[in-house]
């Protein structure tokens, strides 16, 4: 298994020659090891998504725990989906609600001072790549400064590469929420930069 | 203008997990498809200092039993106490059984030992083998998986490796990334929902030295234990110990102490007899020698 996990990994279901995520949920309603399929498939990929939030440590914790209340919901899922992800990113973004302090505590102190603890806890160590610089610092404290839902909207798209439908599919909102929670966060977040380009404001073209 | 393509710059220096950092979820999901399919395997190979729930039914019970083993020491058997007829003389009356138990895991916490760990159920578990220092923190738990790719995870201080020849490649070591990852023995969440007395059991502050005065408290609050007999120089205990940790699933075994250190270690989770572990120390004082790999 662990030779299996080191070798592959998977994105996205629906390759032609493997059954899709809603197969997989449906098999293992009666075959409960089949559930694996889909934490081989979702759980790196979800990991990385949740530790770019909240930290490898308390990702960790929300991995297991996301695919353990996947397993015991799995008889309640909608087989007319075939793709898991927007339920299992629903779960967890339920589940990371324990961590928010956590997270915003960290978009915080990148903001105050220019080291993203995160890329830190990644990395063990400081160097350039843990450094936000000034675009960095104050997309950080945008972030912070947004609605828990905004920022969940438009972090589902920016951070785990989902559509709209998907991102609404995981907050269990409708696709029109989701639009205006992201219009309204990418606007706060325009602001921060003075409603201008942020790369412009990078370089210094922008009088601040 | 696209505040979406920035915000996936924050997102670029974040590694991809490897497969290390998926191992404590893999597992625990695998323990509960494996519970509700009637095929139990409960406790992971190699896992006893990787994070979650799993490992610590291992590791509650590894601090139970070493808790529990050493205890006959101090005990000799017993302690002076007056005698409550007042007239001044001394009897000796035994050590209540969790206070022997206590012992025994001190002096276990104090030395370090061989230690083999062997599942029950083999076709889901391999056979660990390894050693751990528990004063210098330098330890290795080694085993090969079912597809025959040998694994080995080492404690270096505060510093975990997985060190992995998988699919014939030479051998790689990773540093398990992550601050304040270092040495846990056990699977504690990052945000700490484990009580003191759980910390304790489970080993996070310090493998598996334990505080004397935790363990005791844990042990009268939480654990029951019962000296079962003694022949041959071992004494045999059994306990019982409530998992708050676990959704209050009980984990029950028998710990062997021989010159007041845990020898064996027989530990299960209630219900599930395939989920029964096997822990043999051996070897005290065997000298530990692990260097830190490169990564």
């Amino acid at each position: 298994m662990i030779g299996q996990i080191w070798a592959t990994e998977r994105t996205r279901s629906g390759r032609d020659d493997e059954p899709d995520d809603a197969t997989v949920l449906k098999r293992s309603r009666h075959d409960p090891e089949a559930f694996a399929v889909l934490f081989q498939r979702h759980a790196g990929q979800l990991l990385r998504y949740v530790g770019r939030r909240i930290g490898p440590e308390a990702a960790e914790d929300v991995l297991a725990d996301t695919f353990l209340e996947a397993f015991r919901q799995r008889h309640r899922y909608d087989h007319s989906r075939p793709d898991a992800r927007p339920w299992l990113y629903g779960i967890a973004t339920n589940r990371m609600g324990r961590y928010r302090r956590t997270e915003l505590k960290q978009l915080r102190a990148t903001e105050r001072t220019g080291t993203d603890p995160v890329l830190e806890a990644f990395t063990e160590r400081s160097d350039a790549r843990v450094s936000a610089g000034a675009l960095g610092r104050r997309l950080a404290g945008a972030l912070a400064r947004l609605p828990r839902g905004h920022r969940d909207a438009l972090l589902l798209v920016a951070w785990a590469d989902m559509t709209y439908e998907e991102a609404a599919e995981a907050l269990g909102v409708p696709v029109g929420t989701v639009r205006s929670r992201i219009s309204r966060a990418r606007r706060r977040l325009r602001e921060e930069f003075g409603g201008v380009d942020p790369r412009a404001a990078e370089k210094g073209l922008v009088n601040e | 203008m696209n505040e979406i393509e920035v915000l996936r710059e924050m997102r670029a220096n974040v590694p991809v997990p490897g497969p290390e950092e998926l191992m404590g979820a893999q597992e625990r999901l695998r323990a509960a498809s494996a519970a509700e399919s009637g095929r139990v395997a409960t406790l992971a190979p190699g896992r006893w200092w990787l994070p979650r729930p799993a490992v610590r039914v291992a590791v509650a019970a590894a601090a139970v039993g070493v808790v529990a083993v050493g205890a006959v020491v101090a005990a000799g058997g017993g302690v002076p106490v007056s005698g409550k007829d007042g007239a001044g003389s001394a009897v000796v009356a035994e050590q209540p059984p969790n206070l022997q138990l206590v012992a025994a895991a001190q002096a276990t916490g104090r030395t370090s030992f061989k230690l083999t760990v062997s599942p029950s159920d083999q076709s889901a578990r391999a056979v660990q083998e390894g050693a751990y220092d528990p004063v210098a923190k330098r330890g290795f738990l080694a085993w090969t998986d079912q597809h025959g790719n040998r694994i080995e995870q080492r404690v270096i201080g505060s510093d975990l490796y997985l060190i992995a020849s998988v699919d014939g490649r030479p051998s790689q070591a990773r540093k398990v990334t992550g601050s304040g990852r270092g040495f846990r023995i056990s699977g504690v969440p990052a945000g700490g929902t484990l009580d003191d007395g759980e910390r304790v059991l489970t080993g996070v502050d310090g493998a598996l030295s334990v505080d004397p005065d935790k363990v005791l408290e844990i042990l009268a609050e939480a654990g029951t234990v019962e000296k079962a007999g003694s022949s041959g120089g071992v004494a045999t205990y059994t306990f019982r110990y409530v998992l708050e940790s676990l959704s209050e699933q009980t984990m029950v075994g028998t710990v062997e102490v021989r010159s007041g250190k845990v020898s064996k270690l027989t530990y299960a989770l209630a219900g599930h007899p395939l989920s029964e572990t096997v822990m043999v120390f051996s070897d005290y004082g065997t000298p530990v020698d692990v260097e830190r790999p490169a990564v």
